[in-house]
């Protein structure tokens, strides 16, 4: 079929498809063309036009020679490691709990309930876990008060990876299982039904009912958050940072942050977020690609 | 409700336990305790810090003083904050502002959201493979505040409440969750509405739609939640403060007056800060808290049963 | 030394979205920091404007001094001078304003008595533009500068990179409007002395108005009397030794109290008497941080911290949260700005009860101290209003309006019978109508500041009094009126690092030893090309 064939065919999709097509590049690919300002020591007030090209110079950053741009990148490395084991699952979890709850009142309270934490910023998390948690925080004024062993979680570094994980599990699994439920809410009652009459027991049932009926969306979600493994919590952790120190909780972007953004240095900024567009593409389609070898949809196929 | 019964009396004469409505098989009583226990710590640890929320937005400026933070008991409860928020006007305005934007914005999204999964979705449609490639890219590689708001300017929408809505309509997360969902609908139901002569159009609305019900509640309300929670945009975009948002303006309570020894020599004594924090706070969750439970009922039953079997 | 809060604040401010979104140094936005701008000093002279006292002020009861000491008045001045008896600087025609929100957003315009008042009175309907102080405020500078989209006259602070570029690049040349004589077609604005206005002259040019702060802008600390008193302690210090048994005597963690709400560092810095950030000596540039001393300050502030003298949340928590602690009795000390003291006072302080304490040599005797940053930020006119300058100028020059006019009292009062009362020769300020006057016009021009309250006598006589000895002995950073351009560019990540560092060490993380590799790193990674460009700009 010739293309303008193709076209005639599809042309109430195309229709479909124009809006957000020309959205997404009105607002998205166009001013992704202002990223040339990484090869700039760009400054606003001269425009892409007057500000001096400096090839590469701001991609520098990334080879600091004290070691510390390593520090940040194993520090995010390992942080999106243990969300991705520990976050992660959370949600799933708490929607198959939620799921088997019997009462369907219960259900949607309990539900109301977790998803609350989402609607606050950071900056409000951060300072009721120090509040409750913090040295001076209630928690340890009620051992101080007993006699109790103090609990030493707010500014010890060596927790601090546990106290971030903590935050994100607090913060966001409740409302993160709303997608989850809208995928279990998919799954055929018949399903369970006929499962049930050939005599699977309940565990059986979430093996072959249940859990297949989720895999398709953990499959997607786990590949798009691969994408995003060089992005950790910036504002969560640039707010705690001087409580335990740069060597405990620097990341990449907060290395940048402190390398450059915080000078006004915008073209820093661009560079890096370029390098980290290719890495996640590069993890994205990775993923991808074994997710199909697995005979799963992934994100994106051609 | 007999006719629950009456279903649950006939399973149960084919079944060892009775099932749930969703068809699925009780638990045990040792899990079912387990699980309850499970979630009710879980609730407990959101609850307490959000009483705390509560409690200090309640409290009087004795009871801050005392506390020197959080109030969890305050000795004496005063509407003060309360009062002191919504004086002038400024939160009452914004909060309005802030529904306009969200509901108008919402379904902005969600139209062209569906129907571009819808269009990315077709095995078939000329040019669909790159449409989608650029869907996903845009989630990895993000063009910086500069342009975006170089962009803005140019298509005149600075200092209007559309600067909030257009630029930021497309989520192309958002895209990607539905197109999975609409894949997940079985292709034989879309080809026999094809054979019987159906249009895209009336496959998409009759059937993919009602089909979707429970994402589409779900990624409604991602995307009134992101328009709800917008303040950054707002900082951009917007300059008369007439049409500031809720959220913008929760945060100049919240990012502002974290210093000390501010420069305003002559500022006069406000309400205690805490109690005014938590008092915004509140008045920025309760509206999401009663919208919920409406679109809760989507994703919380099943939708696609009936369909496929009739 | 001298931004102690600025990274603190551009944390609050982070929320942004994402990091890379986020954006631009928050130097200083307030009070403490290195302040507005700094200059060159080849034809500064010329383009200064004459100072001229306003005409008919009342005498302050406690008088001021060349050294910085501000005026003190006891009480408000019963007669007012009506300096724009019937006239009007307006032209008509609306005035677009740019200015940071420290606190709460303002009433609306038709519920805002005051707004309508200042209105009528400019002559010009004024619509301000309110941003957050910090990093919002940063990112709203970098896309109005990228999109041309100025408003007629702006705030704005040192955090603009390459600020001289920006100025000649942007801002209208005040020059031919203010120098010399000039200036005293504006009266209020010749009321304003020179070392303020030397903060806005950059390549020899005048590019703008002065808000200025003074010896408020410099940093004390704070002690609560009843507090130290309750713990059978005296609130006095003469040296380091005496400074650490107060601590001991008031700190008590059953209770939750602290004795210091935030780190002593710096005034025991100034105790050991190391100057503020760049100083001349014998015709080199050196800055504190290359002081011989701080490592010793270092060590002493550790062994405070490690002892348990400072609340254990110190780094964790916000510094809203210090001064909560300290208005609840959770705290005796606390560091802060010359100006906190009332916010301290609003915090729950009772007035008699707060205090400063004059900066004691860390062996006996006294040091000399801080003085701080002159002023707040500079207001500047967008080169695009050249036309209306004339006009601009004329609404400044009525903000500007000083401390003993109607004018003055309306702009920092707000409106007698709706805003404030006078109960028997007191000022009354109505506390719901507060949020009327948050519109920022005192970040587009101001008056000298005086030390004056409506509510706090004991304020007036305190600050006056902790003021005087800081006025005659204070080092000031030289780095605040000359400029360069390394500075500009690296000063926020010099600033970041240090804070950093600082942290580390005294919170036990890094040994003190720590400094010294610090001071090489800041050294190569631009504290030597400061002093090189600083050297320059100070013509030797």
């Amino acid at each position: 079929m010739s293309f303008l064939a193709k076209l005639r065919r599809d042309r109430m999709l195309l229709l479909f498809a124009a809006p957000g097509m020309i959205l997404l590049i009105a607002f998205h690919y166009v001013p992704l063309l202002g990223n040339v300002i990484a090869f700039q020591d760009y400054l606003p007030f001269l425009g892409i036009r007057n500000s001096e090209w400096v090839g590469l110079q701001n991609f520098g950053v990334m080879f600091g020679a004290d070691g510390a741009f390593l520090t940040a990148l194993k520090n995010t490395l390992l942080l999106s490691l243990i969300q991705t084991v520990f976050v992660f699952p959370v949600p799933i979890l708490l929607a198959l709990a939620l799921n088997s709850l019997l009462s369907e009142r219960m259900k949607k309270l309990v539900q109301s309930i977790l998803y609350l934490p989402h609607f606050l910023s950071w900056v409000i998390v951060v300072s009721l876990f120090q509040q409750i948690l913090g040295g001076s925080g209630m928690l340890n004024q009620v051992l101080r008060a007993h006699g109790g062993h103090l609990i030493n979680v707010i500014g010890n570094p060596d927790a601090f990876f546990a106290l971030l994980t903590s935050q994100v599990i607090w913060k966001d699994s409740g409302w993160a299982t709303i997608l989850f439920l809208a995928a279990l809410s998919r799954i055929d009652t018949e399903q369970y039904e006929a499962a049930a009459v050939d005599g699977a027991s309940r565990a059986r049932q979430l093996l072959h009912v249940t859990l297949p009926g989720l895999r398709g969306i953990i499959v997607l979600l786990l590949i798009l958050k691969l994408g995003d493994s060089l992005t950790v919590g910036f504002e969560q952790i640039i707010l705690q940072q001087p409580a335990v120190g740069q060597q405990a909780s620097e990341v990449l972007d907060t290395y940048v942050y402190n390398n450059g953004i915080v000078n006004g240095d915008w073209g820093t900024a661009a560079a890096v977020g370029l390098v980290k567009g290719v890495v996640g593409a590069a993890l994205v389609f990775g993923a991808n690609k074994i997710a199909h070898l697995f005979g799963e949809a992934g994100v994106y196929q051609r | 409700m007999t006719g629950t019964t009456m279903q649950a009396r006939m399973t149960l004469a084919r079944t060892r336990r009775r099932p749930l409505r969703n068809g699925q098989l009780p638990p045990s009583t040792l899990s079912r305790v387990l699980r309850g226990l499970a979630l009710t710590v879980c609730c407990l640890l959101v609850l307490f810090p959000f009483a705390g929320v509560l409690t200090t937005s309640f409290a009087g400026p004795e009871d801050v003083a005392r506390t020197g933070g959080l109030v969890m008991a305050p000795r004496t409860w005063s509407l003060d904050a309360y009062s002191a928020i919504f004086s002038g006007g400024v939160v009452t305005r914004a909060l309005l502002i802030s529904l306009v934007v969200t509901v108008v914005g919402t379904i902005g999204s969600m139209v062209v959201t569906t129907l571009l999964a819808y269009a990315l979705s077709s095995p078939i449609m000329v040019g669909r493979s790159w449409m989608l490639l650029l869907v996903l890219l845009s989630l990895l590689f993000s063009p910086g505040l500069i342009p975006n708001y170089l962009m803005v300017k140019q298509t005149g929408l600075i200092d209007s409440l559309w600067a909030l809505i257009v630029p930021s309509m497309l989520g192309a997360f958002n895209v990607i969750v539905v197109r999975a969902f609409f894949l997940g609908i079985p292709t034989e139901l879309l080809q026999s509405a094809r054979i019987d002569g159906a249009g895209e159009w009336a496959i998409f609305s009759r059937i993919v739609l009602p089909l979707s019900k429970a994402v589409l509640a779900v990624v409604g309300l991602f995307y009134a939640v992101g328009y709800w929670n917008a303040f950054f945009n707002v900082m951009l975009y917007i300059n008369d403060q007439s049409k500031w948002t809720l959220q913008y303006v929760l945060r100049t309570y919240v990012v502002n007056n974290t210093r000390i020894g501010g420069s305003d020599v002559n500022v006069d004594a406000l309400p205690p800060q805490p109690a005014l924090q938590m008092a915004i706070l509140v008045v920025s969750i309760v509206p999401v808290l009663l919208v919920y439970p409406f679109l809760q009922r989507h994703f919380a039953k099943g939708a696609l049963t009936g369909a496929v079997k009739g | 030394m001298s931004h102690r809060l600025s990274r603190r604040e551009l944390l609050r401010a982070a929320a942004a979205v994402g990091a890379v979104a986020a954006a631009a140094p928050a130097l200083s936005a307030c009070g403490n920091g290195s302040s507005a701008a700094s200059n060159t000093a080849q034809g500064k002279k010329a383009a200064l404007p004459t100072y001229r006292r306003f005409p008919g002020l009342p005498a302050a009861d406690l008088p001021g001094n060349e050294n910085g000491l501000l005026d003190g008045y006891t009480t408000y001045p019963s007669k007012l001078i009506d300096a724009w008896a019937g006239r009007k600087p307006g032209d008509g025609k609306p005035v677009t304003g740019l200015a940071q929100l420290n606190g709460a957003a303002p009433t609306n315009l038709d519920k805002n008595v005051y707004w309508q008042t200042m209105n009528e009175r400019l002559g010009s309907p004024v619509q301000m533009q309110l941003v957050n102080a910090g990093n919002d405020f940063n990112t709203k500078i970098a896309t109005m500068s990228a999109g041309n989209d100025f408003p007629d006259i702006m705030q704005i602070n040192s955090s603009i990179p390459a600020l001289d570029r920006f100025l000649e690049a942007k801002m209208l040349d005040l020059t031919p409007y203010l120098s010399g004589d000039k200036v005293l077609k504006y009266p209020a604005l010749a009321n304003i002395p020179a070392q303020y206005w030397e903060a806005c002259v950059f390549n020899g040019k005048l590019f703008g108005l002065p808000i200025p702060r003074g010896l408020l802008s410099a940093w004390a600390l704070y002690y609560r009397r009843d507090v130290i008193e309750a713990a059978g302690a005296e609130p006095k210090v003469g040296n380091f030794q005496e400074l650490y048994q107060l601590a001991k005597a008031t700190t008590d963690p059953k209770r939750g109290v602290w004795a210091f709400a935030n780190s002593p560092l710096d005034y025991i810095r100034m105790m050991l008497s190391i100057p503020a950030g760049w100083q001349q000596v014998d015709g080199k540039m050196v800055n504190s941080i290359e002081h011989e001393k701080q490592q010793q300050a270092l060590e002493s502030t550790r062994k405070i911290v490690a002892d348990g003298l400072v609340n254990p949340d110190v780094a964790a928590a916000p510094p809203s949260q210090w001064q909560q602690w300290f208005g609840a009795k959770k705290a005796a000390l606390i560091g802060g700005t010359y100006s906190a003291w009332s916010a301290l006072t609003q915090q729950g302080v009772p007035p008699d009860a707060i205090g400063i304490f004059n900066v004691a040599g860390y062996d006996g005797g006294t040091a000399p101290g801080w003085k701080g940053g002159l002023n707040n930020n500079i207001a500047v006119i967008p080169a695009k209003s050249k036309d209306r300058a004339e006009t601009l100028l004329q609404i400044a020059d009525f903000l500007a309006s000083p401390f003993g006019t109607a004018e003055n009292r309306l702009i920092s009062t707000g409106v007698e019978g709706h805003n404030y009362t006078v109960q028997g020769g007191q000022i009354v300020v109505n506390q719901d109508r507060v949020n009327e006057r948050s519109l920022g016009l005192g970040y587009l021009a101001a008056p000298p500041p005086v030390i004056a309250s409506t509510s706090d006598p004991k304020y007036v006589t305190g600050e006056y009094a902790a003021q005087q000895k800081l006025a005659a002995n204070g080092t000031m950073d030289l780095a605040l009126k000359l400029f360069s351009e390394t500075n500009s560019r690296k000063g926020p990540q010099l600033d970041t690092e240090r804070v950093n560092i600082e942290f580390d060490i005294i919170l036990g993380r890094k040994p003190v030893s720590a400094w010294g590799d610090f001071v090489s790193k800041w050294r190569s990674e631009g504290g030597d090309k400061i002093r090189t460009e600083l050297t320059e700009a100070s013509g030797k």
